[in-house]
Parts: structure tokens; sequence; C-alpha cells
């Protein structure tokens, strides 16, 4: 596993390495992989591009726990009331089919150009994901579950804590997984495109907009990295909270 | 009066297809108090659906159930499902589900624990890996915990729905005998469905034969062999005295 992990890093890093090197992309657009580690490694030394990093990851986070917050409390509602889920089956549906990015010119009328509207569209982008799983979830507790706790007279309460959202919890770990990296995505993109005054995406824009290419590309790679730990951190947490799952 | 009396059950399904499906015709039906009673008929005949009736899971159309003097809806009912792991809560470990049926008001977490401990090691099955989750454990400690879960709710009846069909001839001899102990420690009275004759004449002291759908009373047997129940009796000519006109009078019914 780790063998193979670690060739396919190799085989990558030296297809770049040929197509760089033989002139195959203009270096001017694709530098080799030895210029943009170099840059890299200079812009971690002198922690340039952590502060940016540590922007990004921050309002993420940020956005993203509210985006939880917000999908699995309405998930669990629309899951559980039939009437409510009927009646906000359509402004969920219409509002999740149009991309975040669409709704930038509105965001930035409501939330300005500062670090509001930036985690407002993290928590937006990944709220749908987990409130769409939530309702999944919760629509999918076993019936026979639901009469064992019915022949046992519990309460509603008892039913919904200990039942239907254990139940529902690894549909719910699922929409974490997506949400997130949705939300990382849509961060970088909000960067780049309303201005920011850091973060990575923003200095991959600026960046590229003075054809500085071994820093844009430095970037890329830190952004890499990050969504790939980020993944790597919820799984890790899904496996010891739904440690039932798929067994 | 008896403990439990079924008095004329009807139930019919309404179906946006082909209209309306009766399942139940006017079943009638007594339990004494500690009786285990087997339900034996043709598969798909409404078994189950008589099963639900009685736990107050499923509304009857016409006809009256008491338990005890009680409506279902009133009493304390034990269900163990065919499907028991899919009944378990993955989530919780074994002695946390069988602690689901212990009303959460009157007692701590660690008093609840030291009771089931008690409890199930004085009903006396043997080891069972009661810190374990469930996905951990064989199918057939899974249904022990299903089954204790229920025990320990000393309910006023105990439904069993198949609760044997999914496992190999041997675990469910095993699990049978186990059945047949835990009741004579506990003196439950049960109601078990099975599609099986030899499981029910080896369980019961009543078998209920019922009709295809649907479903109506053919006829009721009393089963007189001696308890303890051995497995040996299987082998034995009185369980073939028994088993024969039952098992002519299931064939008229399938071949109708």
């Amino acid at each position: 596993m780790m063998k193979s992990r670690l060739s396919g890093t190799i085989i990558f890093l030296l297809v770049w390495l040929l197509i760089t090197s033989t002139g195959l992309i203009s270096q001017l657009f694709l530098p080799t992989p030895v210029d943009v580690f170099k840059e890299l490694f200079l812009l971690v030394i002198s922690y340039e591009i952590l502060y940016d990093l540590f922007a990004s990851l921050w309002r993420t986070l940020v956005g993203f726990f509210v985006g939880c917050v917000i999908g699995v409390s309405i998930g669990l509602i629309m899951g559980h009331y039939k009437t409510f889920y009927e009646t906000m089956e359509f402004p969920v549906d219409f509002f999740r089919s149009i991309p975040a990015t669409a709704l930038f010119p509105l965001f930035i009328v409501i939330w300005g150009l500062g670090d509001e509207v930036k985690i407002f569209i993290a928590a937006w982008s990944s709220s749908m994901v987990v409130l769409i799983n939530t309702i999944y979830g919760i629509r999918n507790v076993s019936i026979t579950r639901l009469m064992v706790a019915k022949t046992k007279k519990a309460s509603f309460l008892k039913t919904f804590v200990k039942v239907m959202i254990p139940s529902a919890l690894p549909y719910i770990f699922a929409g974490f997984r997506i949400g997130l990296s949705l939300a990382l995505v849509v961060e970088i993109v909000a960067e780049m495109f309303l201005g920011s005054q850091s973060g990575l995406g923003q200095r991959i824009f600026n960046a590229s907009s003075i054809f500085e290419m071994e820093e844009a590309y430095a970037t890329v790679l830190v952004v890499g990295l990050l969504g790939y730990f980020l993944n790597k951190t919820v799984i890790l947490i899904e496996g010891r909270v739904v440690h039932w799952s798929g067994r | 009066m008896a403990y439990i009396e079924i008095k004329n059950i009807c139930k019919s399904f309404t179906n946006p297809d082909n209209g309306s499906i009766q399942v139940l015709d006017n079943v009638n039906l007594e339990l004494e108090t500690g009786e285990f009673v087997a339900i034996f008929g043709p598969n798909g005949c409404g078994k189950t659906t008589l099963l639900n009736v009685v736990a107050g899971l499923t509304e009857f159309d016409n006809g009256s159930i008491s338990i005890d003097n009680k409506e279902p809806s009133e009493s304390k009912i034990g269900f163990v499902f065919q499907n028991y792991s899919d009944s378990l809560f993955p989530w919780l470990k074994n002695i946390d589900n069988i602690a689901f049926s212990l009303d959460s008001s009157e007692e701590s977490k660690k008093q609840k624990h030291h009771r089931i401990r008690d409890y199930v090691k004085d009903i006396g099955l043997g080891e069972l890996p009661l810190d374990k989750y469930p996905y951990q454990c064989s199918g057939g400690q899974q249904q022990l915990v299903a089954l204790f879960r229920e025990l320990i709710y000393k309910p006023d009846v105990l439904l069993m729905d198949e609760p044997f069909a999914s496992l190999d001839y041997d675990r469910r001899i095993t699990q049978q005998e186990n059945l047949l102990k835990s009741w004579e420690k506990t003196k439950s009275t049960i109601l078990f469905i099975s599609h099986e004759l030899d499981e029910a004449i080896f369980l019961a002291d009543k078998i209920i034969l019922l009709s295809q759908r649907p479903a109506r009373i053919i006829d009721i047997y009393d089963i007189d062999l001696p308890r303890p129940r051995k497995i040996e009796m299987l082998e034995q000519e009185d369980f073939f005295k028994l088993k024969v006109p039952i098992l002519k009078k299931f064939r008229e019914v399938i071949s109708r």
C-alpha cells in the first residue's frame, strides 16, 4: 500500500519533469518540479505561504462547521417530517442546482468583500451536501429497528436520539467528507475571484497574473496537500465514530 | 377468561393496484399464562401479520385482543424478529443493546449493566460477549442478545417471528434448546411463528395450523411431549405420532 502510493507519486513527478524539461510544455507556463519545489521551500521558510495556508484553512473550517450545523439540523427535520420535506424540497433542490460561484455577486451584496462572504460561501456549499445526506440517512432508518423502539414504548425523543440519529450517522459522515472538499474548493475560488488580503487562492491569482509561475504552482501543490489531509482527517474520525458502518 | 384472548380478528390490506387483500379471516386464539404456542402455516399466509397485530404494530379491522385484560397498546410486548442482526443496534455494545429495554429513568447505567450481567449469568446459556459490538459476534450470539433484550423486559407476551429461520441446522438446534432453557426459567408466555413443523413440535405446548391466505385457524394440536424436551425426542416414535396428523392436514391445506 505504502509502496504503491510512493511509486504513484514518483511517476507523477517524473512525467511532470519529462514534459517540462523536454520543452513539450513551455516552462513559461509550467515550470519544472525542481523549480517549483525550490520556490515552495523559500515560501515555507519565509512563513509567507504558511500565513496564507492558515487563512484559507481557518475560513474553510469555520464555513464548513457552520454549514454542518445548518445542514444537519434542517436535514434531521426534513428527513423526519414529510410535510416539511415537501415544502422545502423545491427551494433546496433549486439552490442546490446553482453553482455557488454563480451566486458570488449576490453574496457580495449581502456580505461585502471581507472574511464573512468567504466563510459564508464555504458554509453554503457544504451545508447543501450535508443536508441532502442527512435527509437520506433519516429516511433510511431500518423499519425493524423502529419497531423495536415502538414495542419498547420508547418516547419520540429516545427513538430519535438513540435509533434514528445513529442510523443516519454513516450517511451524515459521507456528507461531511464531500462537504469539506467542496468547502475548500469554493473557498479557494472565492479568494481568487472576490479579491482577498490573504489565502492560497489569492496567492495563486496574484502570482499567475504577474507570471510568477513557480510561486503559483507551489501554492497549487499546497492546496492539493491541504485537501488531501483534510479528507484523510475526516475519514479517520469517520472510522472512529461510525465504527459499525459497512460491517 | 384466558390470559390472552384473540377474538374474531380480521385484517385486510388495501393495495392501489388490485384493491383489497384479506390476510386474516376471523382468527380466534387463547393462550394461558406461561404457555408456549407455535403458529404453523403455509408461506405467505399471514403469520407475520397476525403477530404484528398482537404486538400492536399493525391495526386490525375488527375483533378484539386482550392481554391480561389489557389492550395490546397497554401491554408489555416482547418481539424477536426474524432478521435479528437488523433488529440490533450496531452502534451499541451488546450490553447496551439489552439495556435499551430497561426504562431509563429508574436506574443508573451502572446499575442496569450490573443487573444485565447477573441476569445473563442466571439464565445460564454460557458466556456471552456483552462488551463487544454485535458485528464482532457470531450469528448465534447476536440472536441471544436479541433474545435477552426481550427477556429482561419481562414482557406480558413474547412474540417470535421465525427467529431461527436464517440459521444453519446445527446452530438452530442449539438455539432451540437455549430458548427452551430460558423459557423454563422465565416462565414467559410465548407466541412463536415457525415454518418448520419439527421445530414447532419440539418447542411448543400447542400448535395452531393456519390455512392459506386469508389465514383461518384449521386446527389446534396439543403437544404432550414431556418437558424438559431433549433433542433426542425428534427421533422417537411419540414425536412421529404427533407429527403425522399435522403434516397430513398441512398437505391438504397447501393442495387446496
